[in-house]
């Protein structure tokens, strides 16, 4: 009996005119001399979504892994590369072991293409390749398509804290006067809500809070990747922590660390970004943490989170978001005065060995954070 | 009459399964894009199914031309599938 890939691969290799093996051969790994043509199709997609600078982003994303020559795919025809779609080779700790996965991201598929299925055929190719894929996130065109063929976990639990009110209340009323008029009033609210919310949340007394200023100081920190949030996680390893923060082109981040005798034990990574939606707000991110002990995880997690969000405010951050899934974060983002967000995004978990019942299919056992998105 | 054959009812759970919607929802009358499955991969597996059971080519025009679950059901009366 066929395979669904190969089954597949029949009728999309019939759709394009090509036999399968021809089509199966389309599909390859992508050299540094592609990134032009990858990027022009990036710009026939996503218009006016692509920035400036993307090919270096694409160097970076896709060609600067230690260990891998490349990591995003494209399907070429006629010598067109017509598709692309491009992953992240990761570690994922699950049930006490970890195991290699990859984590698929930027499908993109000429328009002239649509609708042919071509964007999931290449997803079942990576499937059929890899025990384990991932993706975090989906939209309008693809969600339907993850449904089909990964096991959707309804998690990503969205919280915000409110530094400054003015673009709070863009959003609520519409008239510059009556902004002007109430906005010193909703300041002090949200100033006086964190001041009460922050009052005794210091570290434990044995453990000396750290501001990396550099955050290239902070991989080579890490003795234990994995720590202790969290059944399952992709494992932020000194290479990645690396890669993902301290190599990535055009971005800065910050760490706030809790040293224990020198040693870390915990961190919180975070960033700005100037500009985003209305009238140019600034907007900090708690992009990644880890901790390494279950001792009063949620104080110094806590703890950490208000550091952070200390250091944006001082920073010029409007506001503050954080996505979580865990239930220690999630106390200890409560704890820091950050409030929920009705706004839960999925994400899709494939392995073709697993049975349901591992914990890798249970939404509650999940660390996942921004750094688990390609939108960071 | 088609080598393989099966009654409307059954007709409209394969259509179902293959397009990972429940059948409740894929009824005579109903327009393929109000299906939320209804997309890229529904179609690419609807003409795996077709090619798989029923020897049934879906070209490229004959897909864009199914607007409705009727338009799926006429295909397969077209080719002697349907013996009710």
């Amino acid at each position: 009996m066929l395979s669904q890939f190969d089954r597949l691969t029949k009728i999309l290799a019939r759709s394009l005119e090509l036999d399968n093996d021809k089509l199966v051969a389309s599909f390859r790994l992508a050299g540094v001399n592609d990134i032009p043509e990858i990027s022009a199709l990036r710009c026939r997609v996503f218009s006016s979504l692509v920035k400036e600078d993307d090919e270096r982003y694409l160097r970076w994303r896709y060609f600067h892994r230690p260990g891998f020559s490349s990591t995003i795919w494209v399907f070429e025809l006629s010598h067109q590369i017509i598709a692309a779609l491009g992953t992240e080779p990761v570690e994922l700790w699950h049930d006490g072991d970890i195991e290699p996965a990859l984590r698929n991201m930027d499908a993109i598929v000429d328009p002239e293409y649509n609708r042919r299925g071509l964007g999931a055929w290449m997803t079942l190719a990576l499937q059929n390749q890899n025990n384990c894929v991932l993706v975090t996130g989906g939209n309008e065109n693809s969600t339907s398509m993850l449904n089909k063929l990964f096991t959707a976990l309804p998690v990503r639990k969205s919280f915000k804290i409110i530094l400054h009110s003015k673009f709070y209340l863009g959003q609520k009323f519409h008239y510059p006067f009556v902004r002007r008029l109430i906005s010193p009033f909703f300041d002090f609210a949200f100033k006086s809500y964190l001041n009460i919310k922050w009052v005794s949340k210091a570290l434990p007394k044995n453990l000396l809070l750290v501001l990396f200023n550099d955050i290239g100081e902070l991989p080579e920190l890490i003795v234990d990747p994995v720590g202790c949030l969290a059944e399952v996680k992709v494992v932020r390893s000194k290479a990645y922590l690396k890669w993902r923060y301290v190599d990535k082109p055009g971005s800065q981040f910050w760490a706030v660390g809790a040293l224990d005798e020198g040693k870390l034990l915990a961190y919180v990574i975070y960033n700005i970004e100037n500009g985003r939606g209305l009238e140019s707000m600034c907007e900090g991110k708690i992009v990644d943490w880890y901790i390494n002990s279950k001792t009063n995880a949620t104080q110094i997690l806590a703890s950490l989170f208000i550091a952070a969000t200390k250091d944006m405010k001082k920073r010029g951050a409007d506001e503050v978001l954080l996505v979580l899934n865990d239930n220690i974060s999630e106390q200890a983002a409560i704890s820091a005065g950050f409030v929920f967000r009705n706004l839960q995004s999925d994400f899709f978990v494939y392995h073709s060995k697993l049975s349901d019942s591992s914990h890798i299919f249970s939404p509650d056992a999940w660390y996942q954070s921004f750094g688990d998105s390609d939108s960071i | 009459m088609a080598e393989n054959t099966m009654s409307r009812k059954d007709a409209l759970e394969l259509i179902a399964e293959a397009i990972n919607e429940s059948v409740d929802d894929v009824q005579p009358g109903i327009e393929l894009v109000t299906l939320s499955g209804w997309d890229s991969m529904a179609v690419l597996l609807l003409m795996a199914e077709f090619d798989d059971q029923f020897d049934i080519v879906l070209d490229e025009e004959k897909i864009n031309s199914l607007k409705l679950v009727d338009d799926i059901l006429a295909v397969l009366e077209q080719n002697n599938v349907l013996n009710d």
